[in-house]
């Protein structure tokens, strides 16, 4: 066959070329060959690699005759009851492990589905399996994660976060063109941003390798932590991230959902309630928890809104309408700016609150501790809300600035438009004026002559 | 094969369509001499070397004997010797055409313009970790999975979301391709970086790369 390529690029020995019908192709290098250039080239200038090989060989009848003798000397040796095919496990294209308290494995396959769910430890093996085969792989996590709450092994209720790490391996090594691992993980990202389940817990992800997993199974730990740091045996997956070192550890190589915000606010809200602390210590944390919660949903609101505006104004195509949006965008950020630091003042609300029950039983002696935590809280708190409030003010300001310069171009640009235009006007007066004196002047000598 | 073709062709050259459809079917036969004696790939935009390569095939089709020993070499030296002829010919002729002056340009001007093509193309796959070599490792052979992959590639370019989650992640959103081209996740998974080349070029406009695989 004789084909047309574009030359994208030239090396040593080869060259790389692009066919109309989106083919990339390595031919041999020959002189005269210059990058953008079109030539055409036959099957023999194609250089065949040994892939390229072992797929040619995929239909050959020998490769097949091969293979047909193999499976007659087997079917010998282990009896023909080896071979009911029927009864073998598809291969699964990627294996996830999902460990919380109980651990549980996934074989996937190439479409994402689940083929097999096992119990890999004795909790585990109380919760029901037989109805995973056949999801979706993000669907079959969030029902996972659904009974371990229900069986009790995880508390959404309690203020300890609970973790549930799911580990995904890419089980098919030969093609690098597998990111089958990284595929799940997004799809797991997504879900969770839709999952009532899943956002009550920390979702811990990871990619391993084969051997990982293998070593894993041999040293009896959840391959996700041991491909974190050759795995610390005895550690469990609670235990390893609440260790700040090891956690930090394992965000380096792998990534951490953490639960939603809303979640730990429906959370601290009942337990406000519960505090049988001194009066004005509640009040206070109640006063900088609605002050937090308000915050939080404007953010998210005002954010959503904006993004939509600044879409639709995109769109458009109007430039005035594409700046407003723009405004209103940046005003957004400055209160999920607000939003974010809101979160750690949460966090150490949250610190108090634990400490608080905790110290129930000695009510005296922790009474001033807590006291001393709640003001500084508060401060911070108060701290944060005037600088993010100055922050926005600033952003306003600058906004405001802006439109003014913009004006002012505006009437810049219109004052020279009315110079240029007035020029204009002048230059043509005076034209007609040199055109009425020529006139004039033509008609004198006749004048004369006609004196 | 030589013993039946020399059978063939003196039979043959009364039967004008025979006689087309022979030359059709050793097309990559002729453009291999021809890049051979050359020592260089015919360039399409200066592909009067080919037309000469086959001329000279249609040549030997009517000179040929079989006493003259198999047609294939026959026919080749048949090739190399117009070829020459008209390499002679070309060098003894000084005159610089003004045509010649202004194609020459235009060429120049539509493979620089494609050079800088390239090479942006080259520069953003980098981003994605992609290579022309990851590119020719990949390309599917099969025709069919080219042309199908070609189609997604420039469908979902023209999703906003998709490119937008693609340059973020840098990686392709496969599910969301695969319901928005109404193909399996496997056919998208399948050609995963040639799709992606596709997005790419449709997206930073590179309008002349995109205009050579559309056509």
């Amino acid at each position: 066959m004789v084909e047309k390529g574009l030359v994208l690029k030239i090396n040593r020995d080869s060259a790389i070329v692009l066919t109309r019908e989106n083919n990339y192709v390595r031919i041999v290098r020959r002189d005269g060959l210059s990058v953008g250039s079109k030539i055409l080239y036959s099957d023999s200038d194609v250089i065949k690699t040994i892939s390229w090989r072992m797929k040619q060989l995929k239909g050959k009848k020998t490769v097949a005759a091969a293979v047909i003798a193999l499976v007659l000397v087997c079917a010998g040796l282990l009896g023909a009851n080896a071979f009911r095919v029927n009864e073998l496990p598809p291969v699964a294209a990627t294996v996830v492990t999902v460990d919380i308290n109980p651990s549980f494995k996934l074989s996937v396959d190439e479409g994402d589905l689940v083929l097999q769910a096992e119990a890999l430890n004795d909790d585990a093996k109380t919760i029901t399996l037989t109805d995973i085969a056949g999801m979706r792989v993000e669907d079959a996590v969030e029902l996972l994660v659904q009974r371990a709450k229900e069986a009790g092994f995880i508390d959404t209720e309690d203020l300890e976060d609970d973790f549930v790490l799911v580990s995904a391996i890419d089980m098919d090594e030969s093609e690098d063109d597998n990111d089958a691992a990284g595929e799940i993980m997004d799809r797991l990202r997504d879900k969770s941003e839709d999952s009532d389940v899943l956002k009550e817990v920390n979702l811990a992800m990871i990619e391993a390798t084969v051997q990982q997993l293998q070593e894993a199974q041999r040293l009896n730990i959840p391959v996700g932590l041991y491909a974190v740091n050759g795995g610390e045996v005895g550690y469990t997956v609670k235990e390893f991230f609440a260790d700040n070192g090891l956690a930090q550890q394992f965000m380096s190589s792998g990534e951490v959902i953490e639960n939603s915000f809303e979640h730990q606010l429906s959370l601290m809200a009942a337990y406000i309630d519960l505090i049988e602390a001194d009066g004005t210590t509640k009040e206070d944390l109640q006063s900088a928890f609605e002050a937090s919660k308000m915050d939080f949903f404007e953010a998210k609101r005002l954010f959503k809104e904006a993004q939509a505006e600044y879409k639709e104004a995109v769109e458009s195509g109007d430039e005035e309408q594409i700046a407003a949006a723009k405004a209103i965008l940046e005003k957004a950020e400055a209160f999920k700016d607000l939003m974010e630091q809101n979160k750690d003042s949460v966090e150490a609300i949250k610190e108090i609150l634990k400490g608080t029950l905790e110290g129930e039983e000695n009510p005296e002696d922790q009474a001033a501790k807590e006291q001393e935590k709640a003001d500084e809280a508060q401060k911070r708190l108060a701290e944060k809300a005037a600088e993010a409030a100055k922050r926005a003010e600033e952003a306003h300001k600058r906004l405001e600035e802006k439109a003014a310069e913009a004006a002012e171009r505006a009437d810049e640009a219109q004052k020279r438009l009315e110079e240029k235009t007035a020029k204009a006007a002048e230059k043509a007066a005076e034209k007609e004026a040199d055109a009425a004196k020529k006139a004039d002047e033509d008609a004198e000598p006749e004048k004369q002559s006609n004196n | 094969m030589g013993y039946e073709l020399d059978v063939i062709i003196p039979d043959m050259r009364s039967a004008v369509d025979q006689v087309n459809h022979f030359i059709e079917a050793y097309r990559p036969f002729i453009l291999k001499v021809v890049t051979e004696t050359k020592n260089g790939y015919v360039d399409l935009r200066n592909d009067d070397e080919f037309s000469i390569g086959l001329m000279a095939f249609h040549e030997a089709i009517d000179r040929y004997k079989p006493e003259k020993g198999d047609f294939l070499s026959f026919a080749r030296l048949v090739i190399q010797s117009r070829l020459k002829n008209h390499w002679a010919r070309e060098n003894k002729d000084n005159m610089i055409r003004l045509e010649d002056i202004r194609s020459a340009d235009r060429a120049f001007q539509e493979a620089s313009v494609l050079k800088e093509e390239i090479a942006a193309f080259e520069k953003v796959l980098e981003s994605f970790c992609l290579s022309f070599e990851d590119l020719a490792d990949a390309s599917p052979k099969h025709i069919d999975t080219l042309t199908r992959a070609k189609e997604i590639g420039l469908t979902a370019a023209m999703q906003k979301d998709i490119v937008q989650d693609l340059y973020k992640k840098k990686r392709l959103p496969v599910t969301r391709v695969a319901e928005h081209c109404a193909v399996s996740v496997k056919t998208v998974k399948r050609s995963k970086k040639t799709i992606t080349a596709v997005i790419i070029a449709a997206t930073e406009g590179l309008d002349k790369i995109l205009e050579w695989i559309s056509g």
